[in-house]
């Protein structure tokens, strides 16, 4: 059964794929503004409208759309995405340069969410409505409720200005330079998942098959453990998903007051200097590595779910 | 009334009295949230204002209550928008599965793997940048997540017995549905969107971080909170309040979401009989007892890891930070990275990079006053007509490999240069060296040491356009390699995004460079750089743009702060085809605004006020020049009621040729042109004008700008990129100024004519400081100021770290180490 499930969703994968690729490159072609005009402004002086003109018909910008669209589509099954307008040099090595600081970011700050999330959630359910509770919501609530950009200068203020535990910024890319973003993005989720885990496992907790597990003798720790966590953390796997991918194209604030090299920023500045062939890359690859994201997700979600396990398109 | 009913009640009258503030925001403010008194910007919190006031002189009180208007009703309309359409197709997507299902979530799969922020950018750029386009993007990218949800949670109940036993017994699936689907993921569902509504203001506010949300125009929190952070220390009110009002709305919203789950979750209070509740509770009892203690070991684990991963890298830290050693000599330099190549011909941003990090050097290189002074070429001659020089390159100069810099080699980097721009050779075609210097020859004669340059037209400024970074000399054989220049430093290696790591080139030519080794730190974040420097991370930093870390380390004696009034003017056209066109009313414009107050504070310091469209740094005559037209409201006043510009219907704005006036005032976002356009846009009000103000990003804002359709625009421009104001002065020759206002002047047109073949330097300085007065003297346009520029070092580690006048030298060899 897997195997026909993971070539179906592969089929899926691509359809997305080419509807993304469609719907991005749609956009930047009816989006108004002149990239050759930008690409121009970008030296201080813009040229007469010939030479302009002529720059636009070599770049192949007054060709119909749907030719331009062909054009790179079938340049991006080649691996060749095209030239950024801004940066001059070829868009998949800018990509590429970027994936895997921005992977680690986002495992990292998932990994110290849920290392944060998970056992106050669990406190928070197990002691409801006690101080503790209480004090761990209010935590939570203070975690939700303010701007991502202000925990991370304060962070950054503290941490590393104040009390010199790390860096404020450094040439190496190594662990230090990721603990203060992965920690600013982990903090802004906890508060989140805090809540969802302690609602799930309420739930969980008064359903009949925990006392029918208690009615068969089965330790304390047996029913939490084997039973009640997995059942109540299953469903949160698809917004684990979900938030993982928007950590990998979304933590444009965060990379910028970090000085982070992930492709956020990347796309932010791409987009302000209307460089096409970057954004369209960019959109791109975060939609294929979202739905690889996605797809592991899923099949995890399958797997681990007995009751999903009978279905399948058989 | 049980508990969590009486929570909810509690909450909603919280919720109730927040959107009353909304409701009623006119009744409870105490100002005009939107009248702006310059002379009293960025007030403390005091009896008048409650909260101070910001850095246009609002009332900051009035502000923040208005402010829940426009930050609450946007969140509402985002929650509600998402859960309804995110429901209704989770549920229907999970009821019904096969096909329907698959296009469903196929769909969501797109949208929700588009980056939200490029669909935001795209949709900013097709409606305008407006809290709607944020709305609609996040909409768009948000709405899946709930269908996930509620598809999910239906497919939790599809198959209970329950629903096969109704199913089998007759009803209908449209029931099935509305009867079982829905109650099961509705509770969830609506928790979620309650839950929802401080995150997705908390993604507003982002949005409008990134400037893509709210503009200045609206009054929002979230936009007011970006606003105060350039002042987060010199002024933390403009901060805490916006950001406390965004805190409490946040929470009530979160504490409503909370009770609404327990009110909603029959389960635990309503759905059991009290005897079996207690019964339950009991059994409950040992499970919490045992867990608590695992999860208590759980979150020692987490907090003892963090702490020891901090711990970890304190001392790493320590050991990996500058050594300050006595026998090595290193330097960390922190700045913004422009461009992920070096290599000069790659784009413009990459020539300066190279040059601002003392890689490449040019032949001639720009003094203080933007002069051309020879550097690489040591003499040289030009023909009569100026089309044919004769460039002697000095002897001895090497690259940092130790090749000689021969004449040909200089021509091989020349011609490299021009080829790469021709798509047709090959080239990427990103440079455009062409718009300085079109289609020039070289050829060298290594045995004298003399490139000859032949240009196309006479060209009288070649030695400030050859000191252009585009024409950076550098070693075209190893160019697959490596960017080799003739700075005083070369590159080791360089990681995009990170920095470079540089050491002294030991074949300089102009005395040893001062550091052995010197790491360039890449820094996006202007409160970012001035911690680095004062964390002691780097030990010089460029251009801190933000008031409050620039006014702090102004005070601070362990920085020095270099300071030029660049070559940027901040200005805006005036057009003369419209209510313009009257001078009364032009002269009028320039004397009602508050030139030094809005360089001072309004943009804190970031421009050198001034009158003329060319820098007062500048080698132009500026002291010479007279302005006519100083800052004084009452004589604005006289001279509109002498022309006859007076307010005959009371209704406050003065009417030209019997309409109320009402200038279009375009700007774009950078370099706090809309700041600018919004000082004045208030201060021309208080005299009688109307303004209406767009602000929006550079491309919509120059396309408007071509389609005439203006009465006033900003515009942010290099003067003298290659050390010569000529181009930039026929902005105002009547043959192109249809794109800058229609500005003529036989006088000025006459002068221009004149400056084009005038190669005399005595002759075009006069031509240049007339043609600066008769703007003037005609107020055809606002000078705003002039963008400085500013290099900040640590005083104990580093000596001579001054900033060049123009911006194309960061790191020169005049920066050392402190004795």
């Amino acid at each position: 059964m897997t195997k026909k499930r993971v070539l179906y969703r592969l089929l899926h994968i691509l359809l997305v794929v080419i509807g993304v690729s469609f719907l991005s490159f749609l956009l930047m072609y009816a989006a108004p503004g002149d990239p050759v005009r930008a690409m121009y402004a970008v030296s201080g002086s813009i040229p007469p409208e010939e030479v302009l003109e002529q720059t636009r018909e070599e770049m192949g910008l007054n060709d119909p759309f749907l030719v331009q669209y062909v054009r790179w589509a079938a340049g991006c099954l080649r691996g060749d995405f095209g030239t950024s307008y801004s940066q001059g040099l070829a868009v998949s090595g800018l990509l590429l340069e970027r994936v895997w600081p921005t992977v680690q970011l986002a495992l990292l700050s998932l990994v110290m969410m849920v290392a944060l999330a998970v056992p106050i959630g669990m406190f928070s359910a197990l002691r409801q409505n006690t101080r503790l509770d209480y004090l761990l919501r209010g935590i939570t609530f203070v975690g939700i409720s303010m701007p991502n950009f202000w925990v991370g200068l304060l962070l950054l203020y503290v941490v590393a200005m104040k009390l010199h535990l790390l860096p404020v910024v450094s040439t190496q890319m190594n662990f230090q330079r990721l603990i203060l973003p992965a920690l600013t993005l982990a903090l802004a989720m906890a508060g989140k998942y805090a809540r969802q885990v302690r609602a799930a496992l309420l739930e969980e907790l008064r359903q009949d098959y925990v006392a029918g597990a208690r009615a068969r003798g089965l330790s304390e720790g047996c029913i939490l453990w084997r039973h009640v966590l997995p059942n109540a953390v299953l469903p949160l796997l698809t917004i684990l998903g979900l938030s993982l991918g928007s950590l990998l194209g979304g933590t444009a604030v965060v990379e910028v007051i970090f000085s982070y090299p992930a492709l956020g920023s990347l796309a932010i500045d791409a987009i302000t200097s209307m460089d096409y062939p970057l954004i369209q890359g960019y959109v791109l690859w975060i939609a294929l590595i979202y739905m690889a994201v996605n797809l592991a997700v899923d099949l995890a979600y399958h797997r681990l779910d007995p009751r999903l396990r009978k279905e399948g398109p058989a | 009334m049980n508990r969590a009913q009486k929570r909810f009640l509690i909450f909603s009258l919280l919720t109730l009295a927040i959107v009353l503030v909304a409701v009623l925001a006119p009744l409870i403010a105490t100002h005009n949230p939107r009248e702006a008194v310059l002379a009293n910007a960025v007030q403390p919190p005091g009896s008048e204002h409650w909260f101070g006031t910001d850095r246009m002189g609002r009332d900051l009180f009035s502000r923040v209550i208005y402010g829940a208007r426009a930050s609450i009703l946007s969140t509402l309309i985002l929650v509600a928008g998402i859960l309804a359409v995110g429901g209704a197709l989770g549920i229907v997507a999970g009821f019904a599965g096969g096909p329907v299902e698959a296009v469903i979530m196929r769909i969501a799969d797109m949208m929700v793997s588009f980056p939200g922020m490029a669909l935001a950018i795209a949709l900013a750029g097709l409606m305008g940048g407006s809290l709607t386009s944020a709305i609609l993007a996040i909409m768009a990218v948000s709405w899946t997540k709930y269908a996930r949800l509620a598809r999910s949670l239906v497919l939790k109940v599809k198959h209970q017995d329950y629903v096969l036993a109704a199913r089998v017994s007759g009803v209908r699936e449209w029931d099935i549905l509305l009867r079982y689907m829905l109650p099961s993921a509705l509770p969830t569902l609506v928790i979620t969107a309650a839950t929802d509504v401080g995150g997705m203001m908390l993604e507003l506010a982002g949005f409008s971080f990134l400037g893509l949300g709210a503009q200045s125009t609206s009054i929002e929190w979230g936009y007011m909170l970006n606003e105060g952070r350039a002042y987060m220390e010199s002024a933390p009110w403009l901060m805490v309040f916006p950001g406390l009002a965004i805190f409490l709305t946040v929470s009530v919203f979160n504490l409503l979401g909370d009770s609404l789950r327990d009110l909603l979750d029959p389960r635990e209070d309503d759905g059991l009989p009290g005897a079996k509740r207690m019964k339950r509770g009991k059994q409950m009892k040992g499970i919490k007892k045992m867990s608590l203690r695992t999860a208590a070991l759980l979150l020692t684990a987490a907090l003892a890891a963090g702490l020891l991963s901090g711990c970890g890298s304190q001392s790493a830290g320590s050991g990996a930070g500058p050594s300050g050693g006595t026998a090595a000599s290193h330097l960390n330099f922190g700045c913004y990275s422009y461009s992920d190549s070096l290599d000069p011909v790659v784009t413009v941003n990459s020539s300066w990079a190279a040059m601002r990090y003392g890689i490449t050097e040019c032949l001639f290189r720009f003094d203080r006053q933007v002069a051309a002074q020879p550097w690489l070429c040591d003499d040289y001659e030009a023909s009569d007509d100026y089309t044919t020089w004769t460039l002697h390159i000095r002897d001895g100069v090497q690259f940092s490999n130790g090749t000689p810099v021969t004449p040909s080699a200089v021509q091989a980097a020349f011609e490299r240069l021009y080829a790469e721009t021709d798509t047709a050779r090959g080239g990427a075609g990103n440079s455009n060296p062409e718009i300085y210097l079109p289609e020039p020859s070289f050829s060298a004669d290594d045995e004298a040491g003399v490139l000859t340059v032949i240009c196309q037209k006479p060209t009288s400024n070649l030695p400030g356009i050859l000191a252009y970074p585009y024409f950076g000399v550098i070693d075209v054989t190893v160019i697959d390699r490596q960017v080799v220049g003739t700075g005083p430093y070369q590159v080791d290696s360089m990681r995009p995004g990170v920095g470079v790591e540089m050491s002294r080139n030991p074949y300089y030519w102009n005395g040893p460079a001062p550091y052995d080794t010197v790491s360039i730190v890449f820094i996006k974040d202007s409160s970012t750089k001035a911690m680095a420097l004062q964390s002691g991370d780097v030990d010089l930093v460029e251009n801190i743009t933000t008031a409050s870390d620039l006014q702090k380390l102004e005070a601070d004696p362990a920085y020095y702060i270099s300071t030029a009034a660049g070559v940027r003017v901040g200005s805006s056209y005036m057009n003369f085809n419209g209510p313009l066109g009257s001078e009364a009313l032009r002269q009028a414009i320039l004397m009602a605004l508050d030139n030094d107050t809005m360089c001072e504070v309004t943009v804190a310091g970031m421009y050198t006020a001034g009158f003329s469209v060319l820098p007062s740094a500048l080698a132009y005559n500026y002291d010479q020049l007279t302005n006519p037209y100083p800052y004084d409201v009452e004589r604005a006043k006289a001279v509109l009621d002498a022309a006859g510009i007076v307010d005959t219907d009371g209704d406050g704005i003065r009417e030209l040729d019997g309409e109320n006036l009402n200038l279009v005032y375009l700007a774009y976002t950078s370099r706090n042109l809309n700041d600018f356009a919004e000082a004045i846009s208030l201060q021309l009000q208080e005299i009688g004008i109307g303004v209406t103000l767009t602000v929006s990003d550079y491309d919509t804002i120059t396309a408007l700008q071509n389609a005439g359709a203006f009465d006033l625009v900003t515009a942010n421009t290099t003067t003298v990129g290659t050390g010569d104001p000529q181009d930039f002065l026929g902005c105002w020759y009547s043959g192109n100024s249809q794109s800058y206002g229609y500005y003529s002047s036989p006088e000025y047109d006459a002068c221009y004519e004149a400056l084009e073949v005038a190669t005399d330097p005595d002759e075009r300085l006069a031509l240049i400081t007339r043609m600066q007065q008769i703007l003037i003297d005609d107020a055809a346009v606002i000078v705003h100021g002039y963008y400085n520029s500013r290099m900040f070092s640590r005083v104990d580690a580093v000596t001579g770290a001054e900033i060049a006048t123009i911006d194309y030298y960061w790191l020169t060899s005049d920066i050392a180490p402190a004795a």
